[in-house]
């Protein structure tokens, strides 16, 4: 019997597919890599079929079936992710979550969410605030990912400084294991009763299992949003501003230092009219005293670093635009030789000048570099950088992209950063990610082992 | 032609799909392939001769779409316009003769009373006839087929016109729409040249509609096939509005309901008429708004209806979430197609009207 017909038998025709333009769309996700190969009207890695679970128990049978036929399992939410870590790269069954999208329960007095895993971004922050919450977790792609997408990745929204990235959020969740067995982690708020096993699953890229849903911590609706644009007149001080509000111990909703050319080509793109600087956009949120008296200190931090002071208007103007750039992707991306990607990495203030410098050396041979710090904390920051280029032709496009993020990334692992801030590392920076944990990743092949001795659990990612 | 639409394929097709949350199709169906983003890819392939309208999922692909437009209302790209590659597409699909067997149906259905109700439609409304009513006028109250379904707004309508005086003529034919948004082209323009046709002979320089898909054909679509009405087109929200500021109508004792008001898609975002049916409201009744409201409304769900009924019903459902949360008593439309299938959806939850069966 064939793959597709033993499937069907198991979940029923409606819930599998394997017509041509079905696998097609899920040959891709949003790495430009795979995108390169699109637009030669070529798929990049065609999966065998594509099933869509309608319950718990349709993944559990899933999961056993490719456990006994040894075929891959590629889980799949969006395919907003950018480093390959939703493509079927060795073919096998698309799992795709997105039926299980219900909130579960919202539980006011704990401010607690339950929410299916396949649920997109937006649908779960628009259920939220209809209710009076925010989850407060806003990634530029909140409008195209998912929940699920989101834990696998160990994703970090906008406001993460104020709200916490992913794993922040997270307090307990369900996920399924290769045997089709379903663990359930525990809803408290802390628990010291050995590794956290929810964390196995946090960032794991599905290379472990499936998450099934989660329970996220909540925030009642911010009553007062303060905003103020900064313009600094280099990295140096606009860093050292940032560095000592976090210092400081505010926290910021946003904080985002956008240099010299991000100022002017990303945020000038979106119609930001300033003069030659560097742009700081800086907010606050939440309970009205605190947002006031935390923005009089965190405002006169930027004052004191000699930065002109742009107005509230430049801060709303980051809001109403703040998911914009990621459109510009569809302008540039299109054309036939262009070369556009994100590289976000992170290190410590002692040392995050020197991997700005030795990044941007680097992407300044292949393009136009842009970059800006973000999800700052007491001990440093993110740095994400936009490198935007031309391949000399569109054949050589894959070779002139690999060949540029391999020296940034060893660039980023000879300067002591991490190679992965919030994006992940999908199947394509698996190489790096050996060389940035070191014995660490052996460590991290026998957990895989472990829990996924057949090895059909998102073949190729991470490495693994 | 679809191939026409090739730069803005590709431009979508390369985007992060930042508008597939707001897919209302792509929502309830949960396939890549129906997403805005899904349906551009699947039309470069088409063009790039990767695949072709023989697979049926394909065609499938081109018809899963209620023409709702709100990927539009979230999208930043260069005047991306999925509606209108889809339109093109399905009428190279009618073309090749591979549209799906359920739209075959849909034409032969059509044919039978020329509406898509497949019921003659004019016997039920004795007071239809050529000659028209309240005398002679160069207003023309153009119902077209939804608005002669529903008794209740054509008598309401009409009562309007005679409690402000306003003289009027009618026009009961389909606008075309069903055929046109189905890539039955050349049946929709021989059928669009007889109302053309029947609209200059009756002199109107005025049309009224109370369906916004008759008011977006006549107004859009004719002009943009040649067929030049030379006549002004209003919905009746807007000759509401003119009535009032004319000092021809006055308002009703305002009722304490908690009202939401559904903006169409058509009504909406291929009219931007927003804010005419919120002024009367706002004079009638208590106005509630949904979370999703404007150019954010989710569709009804109605373009699919008669191709995939499932899906359409999970739509008109996600449209339904929204306006509950307005936690109103009562729901007005200002479309009769939005209004039937609320009426349908809801049975006797919520009261769904007409914005003229308010006045």
């Amino acid at each position: 019997m064939k793959l597709h017909e033993e499937l069907k038998n198991i979940l029923g025709p409606d819930s599998v597919s394997v017509s041509s333009v079905d696998l097609i769309t899920y040959s891709r996700d949003n790495l430009p890599l795979t995108i390169f190969r699109q637009r030669q009207a070529k798929a990049a890695y065609l999966p065998d079929a594509i099933v869509w679970p309608n319950n718990y128990d349709d993944v559990t049978k899933i999961l056993k079936f490719a456990n006994e036929k040894k075929v891959p399992i590629v889980p799949y939410g969006a395919g907003s992710g950018v480093c390959g870590g939703a493509v079927p790269l060795k073919g096998g069954i698309i799992v795709d979550l997105k039926r299980l999208d219900k909130i579960i329960a919202v539980n006011d007095k704990s401010l607690l969410v339950a929410a299916q895993a396949g649920i997109n971004g937006q649908i779960l922050e628009d259920k939220l605030n209809a209710k009076g919450y925010t989850l407060g977790h806003f990634p530029a792609s909140i409008y195209c990912s998912t929940l699920g997408g989101w834990l696998s990745t160990k994703a970090a929204g906008q406001l993460s400084t104020r709200y916490g990235k992913i794993e922040d959020m997270v307090v307990a969740l369900t996920a399924v294991l290769p045997t089709g067995e379903i663990i359930s982690t525990k809803a408290v708020p802390r628990t010291s009763t050995g590794p956290t096993l929810m964390h196995l699953f946090v960032g794991a890229e599905g290379t472990l299992g499936i998450i099934l849903d989660a329970v996220l911590r909540i925030w009642p609706l911010p009553e007062q949003r303060e905003t103020k644009g900064f313009l600094f007149n280099d990295v140096k001080s606009g860093l050292e501003a940032i560095r000592l509000i976090m210092r400081k111990g505010l926290r910021p909703a946003v904080i985002r230092l956008y240099d010299e050319k991000d100022t002017a080509l990303a945020m000038g793109s979106l119609g930001l009219k300033t003069e030659k600087g560097l742009l700081l956009v800086l907010g606050f949120v939440g309970n009205k005293s605190i947002v006031e008296t935390e923005s009089k200190e965190g405002f006169k931090i930027c004052v004191e670093h000699d930065a002109k002071e742009l107005g509230k208007d430049a801060g709303e103007f980051w809001w109403k635009h703040r998911y914009d750039i990621s459109y510009k992707q569809a302008e540039i991306l299109s054309e036939e030789t262009a070369i556009l990607d994100t590289i976000e990495v992170a290190a410590t203030w002692d040392n995050l000048n020197n991997l700005y410098e030795g990044v941007k050396a680097v992407l300044d041979n292949y393009g136009y570099a842009m970059a800006h710090f973000s999800h700052a904390y007491p001990e440093g920051a993110c740095i994400y950088f936009t490198i935007l280029g031309e391949a000399p032709s569109e054949d050589e496009a894959e070779g002139f992209y690999k060949k540029m993020w391999d020296e940034v990334m060893q660039t980023v692992i000879n300067d002591g950063g991490t190679i992965s801030h919030h994006h992940g590392i999908g199947f394509f920076k698996g190489e790096w990610l050996k060389k940035e944990l070191g014995n660490g990743f052996d460590l991290l092949k026998k957990i895989k082992g472990a829990v996924d001795p057949n090895g059909i659990m998102n073949p190729g990612k991470m490495g693994l | 032609m679809l191939k026409d639409y090739l730069h803005k394929i590709k431009l979508c097709a390369a985007c992060p799909k930042m508008c597939r949350f707001a897919c209302p199709v792509a929502e309830v169906e949960k396939k890549e392939r129906v997403t805005p983003w899904g349906k551009s890819l699947t039309a470069f392939l088409v063009l790039e001769g990767k695949l072709s309208y023989d697979d049926p999922d394909v065609v499938d692909t081109f018809y899963s779409c209620c023409m709702c437009k709100n990927c539009k209302s979230y999208c930043l790209v260069d005047d991306v316009d999925i509606p209108a590659m889809i339109q093109a597409g399905r009428e190279e699909i009618v073309a090749a003769k591979k549209e799906p067997e359920e739209i075959k149906q849909f034409l032969v259905h059509f044919k039978e009373f020329n509406n898509p109700f497949g019921k003659d439609l004019k016997t039920p409304h004795p007071s239809l006839s050529p000659e028209g009513r309240g005398g002679l006028s160069d207003v023309l109250y153009f119902t077209g087929c939804s608005t002669l379904l529903d008794k209740d707004i054509f008598n309401s309508t009409i009562n309007l016109f005679n409690k402000t005086g306003q003289g009027y003529s009618i026009f009961s034919d389909c606008c075309g729409f069903p055929l046109w948004a189905s890539g039955y082209a050349e049946d929709a323009r021989g059928l669009m040249a007889k109302v053309k046709e029947a609209v200059l002979s009756s002199g109107a320089k005025k049309i009224i509609t109370s369906c916004p898909a008759c008011a977006y054909m006549l107004k859009s679509i004719y002009p943009a096939i040649g067929f030049n009405l030379s006549a002004e087109i209003f919905h009746i929200s807007q000759f509401i509005e003119i009535l009032a500021k004319e000092g021809r109508l006055q308002f009703s004792r305002k009722s304490d309901i908690d009202t939401a008001y559904h903006d169409s898609c058509f009504l909406g975002r291929y009219l931007n008429i927003y804010d005419a049916p919120r002024n009367i409201l706002s004079e009638l009744a208590f106005l509630k708004e949904a979370a999703k409201k404007k150019e954010y409304s989710i569709c009804c769900g109605a373009g699919l209806y008669h191709f995939k009924p499932k899906t359409a019903k999970g739509i008109t459902d996600i449209a339904l979430e929204n306006i509950k949360q307005a936690d109103a008593k009562q729901m007005i439309t200002a479309c009769p197609t939005c209004k039937r299938i609320f009426s349908e959806a809801l049975a006797d939850e919520i009261s769904v009207k007409d914005l003229t069966e308010l006045i």
